[in-house]
């Protein structure tokens, strides 16, 4: 399925710069991004942009070994807690598929994809943390 | 989550299923859509004891899934009245992932619990197998969902999430998710109907190439062609086609977050917990009522889920019961007889509409060497998404 350069340059925020909605009521950060209704209680008084934080553990996660063309064979998915509470779904780089657990600490890196319908893509991937202090805030 | 005033239309004993209509399902290359819809239909009209018109059923609802992405056929209900003479009555076409079967048959019974009509037909089908596998619900989760966030996460992966954590938080084991798999091909070699009616042996199962990790290939149901019909009538008319009609007792249709990054844990399906008690209230029986299940097994891991999450064991205890025999054929509560999607196969629009038919025939005893002896009370249960919707049927031989 294609993808127009409109929709990559709406999803600029999420996408590229990790920013999720904070609701003004109850504090749940909603990410992905949808519309203006707060998913955990359902207000409308509005969110703030807040910066997602990039550091965070595996909550849950799978090795794929069966995969269309185009994608890395195997492709590691997680999903992450961050420290401030968002929670994301995303690949995993730099990272050996035995040694990956859950409970395990990685860093939220920025990454290229590849190409794709005539445009770049990037986003966050998953890197293990090895040792600790090695992480940027 | 916002809680809200649930369905007050009490559509127990109100509706029945009087026609049930199935197609040997698999890779039926020979098939086309249509081919597999009409004979499907055509079952479904010759199953009624007493005989039924064409002209008596007076609206359709069309469940079908794939279509709409692959582009193979002709969009509107027209799919439907088209190959099968209907036009020029209404044809609703419905789609709600895997679950898209039973919610075509719930507002088909909505239909007619309203007086709206007196026959309806609820049609499930799919042509899956027109691409290469790779490219049906593999590539369609994986590449065409959002750019970034979901990509990568094939249709595999998502239970693979629950099956990781499953196993971390309550020490479910490959070789239970393994168990699933063998009942499952041990019943789909008694059901005419299913895919694969062969059985499988234990070690078989565990040895089998990694999928989508913990699940191997053993682990996933295959990608099948199918169709799925029954036709629905007012309880007060049933008897004018047949004698052991179906009941509708309860209906229930949940949905859940499809962001799995939304998801608050990843060992309960949420869909399946609400679905299941709204259906169980309407009906107004529990979960150790129901004599037999046909539940929604895409993956051996969803099975266990939905073993816990429609209370037939506790949270956490599904593996461990599964693999005690409590789920098998004659067990405390059998699981699956036709072979569920493991060995029927998931066609799946047809998947809601097949699990109705495999329910009622038990409720008749029709089910030949399946059979659950003395079944009264039956319970079918859909899942679809990663998780975000799911529909829960309870039919049942006398009004309850």
């Amino acid at each position: 399925m294609s993808i127009a350069s409109p929709m990559l340059w709406r999803e600029i925020p999420q996408l590229y710069r990790l920013i999720g909605l904070k609701c003004k009521k109850c504090g749940y950060i909603n990410f992905p991004r949808m519309g203006s209704i707060c998913l955990k209680c359902g207000s409308s008084e509005g969110f703030e942009d807040h910066q997602i934080s990039r550091r965070g553990k595996v909550v849950t996660f799978t090795v794929e070994h069966v995969m269309p063309p185009g994608f890395e064979i195997p492709t590691i998915m997680a999903i992450v807690d961050t420290d401030d509470g968002a929670r994301l779904m995303v690949s995993m780089t730099q990272a050996k598929p035995e040694e990956v657990k859950i409970d395990m600490p990685v860093e939220l890196v920025f990454r290229r994809f590849g190409e794709a319908d005539g445009l770049l893509r990037y986003g966050f991937r998953a890197k293990p943390i090895k040792e600790s202090g090695d992480v940027k805030k | 989550m916002i809680r809200v005033k649930r369905c007050e239309i009490e559509l127990k004993n109100k509706v029945a299923v009087v026609g049930f209509g199935m197609i040997k399902f698999g890779e039926l290359f020979e098939k086309s859509y249509e081919d597999m819809m009409s004979e499907a239909y055509l079952n479904a009209l010759k199953s009624v004891d007493k005989g039924i018109d064409q002209k008596e059923i007076q609206a359709a609802w069309l469940g079908t899934c794939i279509g709409s992405i692959i582009k193979r056929e002709i969009l509107t209900g027209a799919s439907l009245a088209e190959p099968l003479s209907f036009v020029p009555r209404p044809v609703s076409r419905l789609e709600n992932a895997c679950a898209t079967g039973s919610d075509s048959f719930r507002n088909a019974c909505f239909a007619v619990a309203s007086g709206a009509y007196d026959v309806a037909l609820a049609l499930g089908v799919e042509k899956m197998r027109d691409v290469p596998p790779i490219e049906s619900l593999q590539g369609v989760v994986a590449r065409g969902m959002h750019p970034i966030y979901a990509r990568g996460m094939t249709a595999p992966a998502v239970f693979a999430f629950y099956a990781n954590r499953h196993m971390h938080d309550f020490g479910t084991t490959k070789q239970q998710m393994a168990y699933v798999a063998v009942k499952n091909h041990k019943n789909g070699a008694l059901d005419p109907y299913a895919h694969f009616q062969r059985p499988i042996k234990l070690e078989d199962a565990l040895k089998a190439p990694m999928v989508c990790s913990p699940l191997g290939l053993f682990d996933c149901c295959p990608v099948t062609d199918g169709a799925a019909a029954v036709l629905i009538t007012r309880a007060d008319l049933a008897k004018k086609y047949t004698d052991a009609p179906v009941y509708v007792a309860g209906l229930g249709l949940a949905t859940d977050t499809f962001n799995m990054a939304s998801k608050p844990d990843f060992t309960t399906f949420y869909a399946t917990v609400e679905a299941g008690k709204e259906a169980y209230r309407m009906a107004g029986i529990g979960p150790e009522d129901v004599d037999l299940a046909e539940v929604h097994d895409c993956f051996t891991i969803t099975e266990i889920l939905d073993t816990e999450d429609l209370g037939f064991c506790k949270k956490g205890e599904g593996g461990k019961f599964i693999e005690q025999g409590n789920t098998e054929i004659g067990g405390k509560i059998p699981i699956n007889p036709s072979g569920g999607l493991k060995s029927k196969g998931h066609p799946i629009g047809a998947t809601g509409i097949a699990q109705i038919c495999e329910i009622s025939w038990h409720l008749r005893n029709e089910a030949d060497k399946r059979q659950v002896s003395g079944a009264e009370i039956g319970l079918t249960h859909n899942l679809g998404g990663t998780g975000s919707i799911a529909g829960v049927t309870i039919l049942t031989s006398k009004q309850l």
